[in-house]
């Protein structure tokens, strides 16, 4: 009951632990099942799908097919990239059927294996399916007056034939999740822009610029705090914030899952908030646990 | 039986893209959105836009009953830094009124530039080139990516030893680099069926940069 296939991704045992840390502890308080798909690889990433596409799929696949051989019908990708790569490869097994039968006969000796009937999820589309109940009972400290800035960044949402986006260009999932904490979405223009994040090592003045303006843009909106659900949007809005806003008055990034562990009453030290690069006590500070309930 | 490969025979890169992605080049109609929504079509970035790549391949499809004048097209398209700058972020895509999947677009240039030892040479396109590759490769050898293992491998391949080197170290103070690779997973059976696919474990990388 309340089983749910879990693709960690390689970066949640390394740079973006504290998030796969909130995800496995939120899933653990809402009493759901995460059962890990035994022997998943990499996904590829961004850079699978640019120099060879049969490997592309061939990586996400292999995963895919372990999921379905454990008996998994659903899987939560929390990475956006990871995400994209195996809902990408769902898509393609629906769009282009003799190429992925060909690959998945190659890549196990079972051959009734289908992937086309996988569901492959990202943590907003997770969360948003949890009854509303289960977390508003949970609520212990309201997030009451914190603004957040709503980041989606790129491959959440696009392609919709893809994720299934309903307003791929204006997303208001996560304002919505948000707003059920207490906390206050604000408006602001960069929410589905690209970080860059894939040319973080290869091409870093693409990741200040682009880094540069989400923050300018979050800046300018008011927000106490840019919230996400990607590791690499969360490893350069975090990490390289000092670099690309150095002077300014910088805004803690959380992850969505951090966020809601906050507001179930979750400690600073188990939400790993010191792993992050720009101080979170301010958030802390504008949402004081215990603090002002009228709202 | 046997399926045909777009390798088996001289096919254009319009044929191609047509292939990969579902969309003739044609039902472009030169609007100019995929262009001016992304992000790396500025100044000192991408040498050609987006939407001037479609035309090129329009070009390379209407003229393909002058064999030299069509390859011209695909080789100013193949030889661009668009591809390789292009982030993979879908506003391209995700905006085209006509359907076409311009990021796909990018996925087969950069392939093909590969393929036919064509990929720019700019340092930015060629730092690019390397990261990816330095990345499947390591994908498809551990089954798992262990990220410093990952950055000492591209710094290696790209000489760029100093940069981020403050960022590293702070990132190994939080915890957010491990020293030891987590886990591996065996491959062996993705490597055999890339090359059962002809598609070789590396995807002719090695041999087209060589
Ligand atoms: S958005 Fe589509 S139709 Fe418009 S120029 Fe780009 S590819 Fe052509
Ligand atoms: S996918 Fe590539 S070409 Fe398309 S908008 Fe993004 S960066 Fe530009």
């Amino acid at each position: 009951m309340n089983a749910v296939g879990y693709y960690p991704g390689c970066s949640q045992s390394g740079s973006a632990r504290e998030y796969d840390l909130s995800i496995r502890a939120l899933a653990g308080a809402m009493q759901i099942d995460l059962k890990e798909i035994p022997d998943w690889v990499c996904c590829g990433a961004s850079s699978a799908h640019a120099i060879n596409q049969a490997a592309a799929f061939a990586l996400a696949a292999d995963s895919l097919i372990k999921a379905r051989r454990a008996g998994m019908d659903c899987v939560l990708a929390p990475c956006a990239m990871c995400y994209s790569r195996l809902a990408t490869a769902v898509h393609s097994a629906k769009n282009n059927p003799a190429m992925a039968q060909a690959t998945t006969k190659a890549l196990s000796s079972q051959e009734d294996l289908d992937l086309r009937s996988l569901r492959v999820i990202n943590v907003l589309t997770w969360l948003e399916s949890l009854p509303s109940e289960d977390l508003a009972k949970r609520i212990v400290h309201p997030l009451n007056g914190l603004k957040v800035a709503c980041y989606y960044g790129c491959l959440l949402v696009r392609p919709p034939q893809v994720t299934g986006a309903r307003n791929a260009e204006a997303p208001r999932n996560m304002e919505g999740l948000v707003r059920r904490l207490g906390a206050e979405p604000v408006r602001w223009s960069m929410a589905t822009e690209c970080c860059g994040a894939c040319f973080s090592l290869s091409c870093k003045p693409v990741v200040l610029r682009q880094g540069r303006q989400i923050f300018e843009a979050a800046r300018s909106s008011g927000a106490d705090v840019i919230v996400l659900a990607c590791p690499m949007c969360h490893s350069n809005l975090d990490m390289r914030q000092a670099e690309f806003a150095a002077g300014a008055k910088p805004i803690p990034v959380l992850y969505l899952t951090q966020l809601i562990g906050l507001a179930i009453g979750m400690s600073a030290d188990a939400l790993r908030f010191s792993s992050h690069f720009v101080p979170v006590e301010p958030v802390l500070t504008a949402a004081p646990p215990g603090g002002s309930h009228e709202g | 039986m046997s399926v045909a490969h777009p390798t088996s025979s001289p096919t254009t890169l319009a044929d191609l893209v047509a292939q990969s992605t579902g969309t003739c080049v044609l039902n472009c109609y030169q609007c100019g959105r995929c262009a001016a929504g992304c992000p790396q079509n500025v100044p000192g970035f991408m040498d050609i836009s987006p939407t001037r790549i479609m035309h090129l391949l329009q070009l390379e499809d209407t003229f393909s009953n002058d064999p030299p004048r069509a390859a011209e097209y695909a080789r100013q398209a193949l030889t661009s830094s668009t591809c390789w700058l292009c982030a993979g972020c879908q506003a391209c895509t995700t905006r085209c009124p006509q359907g076409v999947d311009i990021a796909g677009v990018m996925d087969v240039l950069r392939q093909q530039a590969l393929a036919l030892g064509l990929a720019a040479a700019d340092r930015r396109s060629e730092d690019i080139q390397k990261f990816h590759a330095t990345f499947l490769a390591a994908a498809l050898k551990h089954g798992r990516i262990h990220e410093l293992d990952l950055v000492l491998r591209y710094k290696l391949a790209s000489g760029h030893w100093l940069e981020d080197a403050t960022v590293g170290w702070q990132m190994l103070r939080r915890g957010k680099l491990s020293l030891s690779r987590p886990a591996t997973v065996d491959t062996s059976k993705i490597q055999a069926a890339l090359r059962q696919m002809g598609a070789g474990p590396d995807g002719g990388i090695e041999e087209a940069k060589t």
